[in-house]
C-alpha cells in the first residue's frame, strides 16, 4: 500500500507538472532564438510590445496606489456588512473577462452611464488607450486588491497598537509599521496581478479593440496574427512567456529583499478572511 | 509630576471590568489576578487602544472623560506600555526601535544594550528584548508607566534579573506606574500596593505584606501566597545572611548578594512560645499582631511575619493578639529574589 501511495503521488505530480509545462515548452520547439529576434523586428510585435507595457504599467502603478490604502481600511476594521464587501471585491475574478468588457462599455461607452457625461467634458474615451488601461485595471484590480487586505489582516496587531502608544498617527502606523510589514505580501499579490494584466484579453478587445500601435496590446496582437502566420503567432507568444517570466523573478525577488526574519507572520496572497 | 487617576467600566465578554484607581507619581500599583479577570483590559483602556462605556481618565490632562465626550487618542496620550510579548518591530534595528518612541538621550547605555544598537529584533534574547522594550517605552517621555506581565515572557532564571532592572527603572523614573501580572512574586518586589483583580472587580487593595498577612478571601490568600521580607544579603557560611531593616538577621539556603526580598509560605511558618531546639534556622519573637481565621486555618501575624496554622493548633496554643510568640521558618524554606 506504501509503495502503491507513493507511486500514485509521484505519477500524479508528473501529469500535473507536464501538463503544465509540455504547452509552454512546446513554444520554444516550434520557433528558435533566430525567430525570436526576428518577431523583434517586426512593426506590429513592437507596437504591440510597447502597447502592452506601457498601459499595464499604467494600470498596474494606479491600481497598487488606490488599493494598497483601501486594502488597509478594509483589512483594519471591523464593521457590519464587510463580508458583503468583501466579497463584491472578488466578483469581477468570477466574471468571464467578456463579460467585463460589456459592463465597461456599459458604463464608459458613447450614449451610456458614465459616458455621456464624459462626452459632455470633451473625454472620448472608445478605442483609445485610456480605455486598454481601463479595461487592464479592471480585470487585474481583484487580484491585488483581496491580496493586499490578507497581507495586512496577517500582520500583528500588538505591533501597530505599539506604534500607537509610541505616539504615531494614523499615516506614520501605516507607512512606518503596516508597509513594511506587509511588504512579502503586497509584493506577491502584486506580481500576480502584473501578470494577469498583461494577459488581458476578453475586456480589451471589446472595450478598447484592436487597433495596432493603439490598443493593440501583445495579446491581442497574437490573437490577429494567428489567423494571418501562425509561426509568427507562436514566436510572439513565447516572446510573452519570456516576458512574463521575467517579471514574476523581478516581484518575487524584490518582494524576498523587503522580507523580514521570521519574527513577523506573513500570508502570501492569498483569500482575505471575512 | 502628575499622578495617574481612574475610574472606569470597560465591558468584557461575560462581565465588566470596573476600576476605580489613583496612582501617586513614583507610585507602582500592581494589579493581580488570573487569566482572563480584565487586568490587560485596564491598561489598554489608560493607553486608548479600548474605549471604556463610562468614566474618567486623567494623568494631567483629561485622556478620556465619558460626560464631556473627551477620548484623546492613543497617540496623543503619553503612555509607556510594555507589551507582554514586548511588540519589538521586526524590520527595525534596536537604535530604530527606540527612536521610534522619540530622542534616545543616552537610553540605550543607560540600559546597557548600546552595543546592540544596530541588531534587529529576533538575534535578541528575552532580556534583551524587555530592555528593548522598555528603553523604547522611556523614549517616548511617558507620563504613566503600564507593564503587562513584564516577566511572563522569560524564562525563570532571566527573570529575576529583570525584575531587578524594572525595579530600578521604575523607581528612578518617579512615574506613576501599573504593573499587571499573575506572578505574586513581580507584584510583590515591584509594587508598593497591589490589588487583586477577579472577573473585572477589585477584590482587595493593599501593601504586599497586608495583603499575605490578612487576604480578605480565600482567593487573595492563594494568590497571595508568600510572605515578602527585604533585607540586605551577604554570603555567610554556605548560606546567605541577611540583616532586615530592622536589624534582625535572617538565613536563606539560596544564594544572594545585595539588596534582596525573602519568599516565605505562611504555610512553612510555625508558632510556638519559646524558640525550639529544632532544626529552623529563623525565629521572630514578638507580640502577636493580628490573628485572621480562613476555615479550617488562622493567619497568625508576628513582626510583620505571618504563619499559617491549623485552629486546633491555634487553641492548643492559646494565640492571642498582643501575647508574645515566637514564628520559625527554616532557611531552606526561604526563597531569595534579588531586588532593588
Amino acid at each position: 500500500m506504501r509503495i502503491l501511495f507513493g507511486a500514485v503521488v509521484a505519477a500524479a505530480t508528473t501529469v500535473a507538472f507536464g501538463f503544465l509545462l509540455l504547452p509552454v515548452a512546446a513554444l520554444f520547439v516550434q520557433t528558435s532564438p533566430a525567430n525570436l529576434v526576428r518577431e523583434l523586428g517586426n512593426d506590429v510585435t513592437r507596437d504591440a510590445l510597447l502597447v502592452s507595457l506601457k498601459t499595464s504599467l499604467f494600470a498596474h502603478i494606479s491600481v497598487v496606489l488606490v488599493c494598497t490604502p483601501a486594502a488597509w481600511g478594509l483589512a483594519r476594521r471591523r464593521f457590519r456588512g464587510r463580508g458583503v464587501v468583501l466579497a463584491l471585491i472578488e466578483l469581477p475574478l468570477v466574471l468571464p473577462p467578456a463579460v467585463a468588457g460589456i459592463a465597461l462599455l456599459a458604463t464608459f461607452g458613447r450614449a451610456h452611464l458614465l459616458g455621456k457625461s464624459f462626452e459632455a467634458a470633451g473625454i472620448d474615451l472608445a478605442f483609445t488607450q485610456a480605455a486598454v488601461v481601463l479595461a487592464v485595471a479592471f480585470v487585474e484590480m481583484p487580484f491585488y486588491f483581496r491580496g493586499a487586505i490578507a497581507a495586512f489582516e496577517a500582520l500583528d496587531g500588538q505591533l501597530l497598537d505599539a506604534a500607537r502608544t509610541l505616539g504615531a498617527g494614523p499615516s506614520r502606523v501605516f507607512a512606518r509599521v503596516g508597509l513594511p510589514l506587509a511588504a512579502a505580501g503586497l509584493g506577491s499579490a502584486s506580481a500576480l496581478a502584473l501578470a494577469r494584466g498583461l494577459g488581458e484579453f476578453g475586456a480589451t478587445i471589446i472595450f478598447a479593440g484592436s487597433l495596432q500601435g493603439v490598443t493593440q496590446t501583445l495579446p491581442l496582437a497574437i490573437y490577429a496574427q494567428f489567423e494571418l502566420d501562425f509561426d509568427s503567432a507562436v514566436a510572439m507568444s513565447a516572446l510573452f512567456v519570456l516576458l512574463g517570466i521575467a517579471i514574476l523573478v523581478t516581484l518575487k525577488l524584490l518582494s524576498g529583499w523587503t522580507a523580514f526574519a521570521s519574527t513577523s507572520r506573513f500570508r502570501d496572497a492569498g483569500s482575505p478572511s471575512s | 509630576m502628575d499622578g495617574l487617576r481612574l475610574d472606569i467600566t470597560v465591558p468584557r465578554r461575560g462581565f465588566s471590568v470596573e476600576l476605580s484607581l489613583d496612582v501617586a507619581p513614583g507610585d507602582v500599583v500592581a494589579l493581580v489576578g488570573p487569566s482572563g479577570a480584565g487586568k490587560s483590559t485596564v491598561l489598554r483602556a489608560i493607553a486608548g487602544l479600548e474605549r471604556p462605556v463610562r468614566g474618567r481618565i486623567e494623568c494631567g490632562d483629561t485622556w478620556f472623560d465619558s460626560s464631556r465626550r473627551i477620548d484623546v487618542p492613543a497617540d496623543r496620550r503619553s503612555v509607556g506600555l510594555l507589551f507582554q510579548e514586548y511588540a519589538l518591530f521586526p524590520h527595525l534595528t534596536v537604535a530604530k526601535n527606540v527612536a521610534f518612541g522619540g530622542a534616545a538621550d543616552g537610553l540605550l547605555e543607560r540600559l546597557g544594550i548600546a552595543h546592540l544598537a544596530d541588531v534587529k529584533p529576533a538575534r535578541l534574547s528575552g532580556g534583551e528584548r524587555q530592555r528593548v522594550a522598555l528603553a523604547r517605552a522611556l523614549a517616548r517621555r511617558p507620563r504613566v508607566l503600564l507593564l503587562d506581565e513584564p516577566t511572563a515572557a522569560l524564562d525563570p532564571h532571566t527573570r529575576a534579573e529583570v525584575r531587578a532592572q524594572l525595579g530600578a527603572a521604575l523607581s528612578s523614573s518617579g512615574l506613576p506606574a501599573l504593573v499587571v501580572t499573575h506572578d505574586f512574586e513581580d507584584a510583590a518586589t515591584l509594587a508598593t500596593r497591589v490589588g487583586v483583580i477577579v472577573r473585572g472587580a477589585l477584590r482587595q487593595l493593599a501593601r504586599a505584606a497586608d495583603l499575605v498577612a490578612a487576604p480578605e478571601d480565600d482567593f487573595v490568600a492563594r494568590l497571595a501566597g508568600a510572605n515578602v521580607i527585604r533585607g540586605t544579603a551577604r554570603p555567610a557560611d554556605g548560606l546567605t545572611r541577611v540583616t532586615l531593616a530592622d536589624g534582625a538577621v535572617c538565613f536563606a539556603a539560596d544564594p544572594g548578594d545585595g539588596p534582596v526580598s525573602l519568599l516565605v509560605y505562611p504555610w512553612d511558618v510555625s508558632v510556638s512560645h519559646a524558640e525550639l531546639d529544632d532544626s529552623a534556622l529563623n525565629h521572630f519573637r514578638g507580640p502577636i499582631e493580628s490573628i485572621v481565621p480562613m476555615g479550617n486555618r488562622v493567619r497568625v501575624r508576628i513582626r510583620g511575619i505571618t504563619a499559617e496554622v491549623t485552629v486546633a493548633s491555634a487553641e492548643r496554643l492559646r494565640l492571642e493578639v498582643g501575647r508574645e510568640a515566637v514564628a520559625s521558618f527554616k532557611a531552606t524554606a526561604t526563597r531569595v529574589l534579588s531586588a532593588t
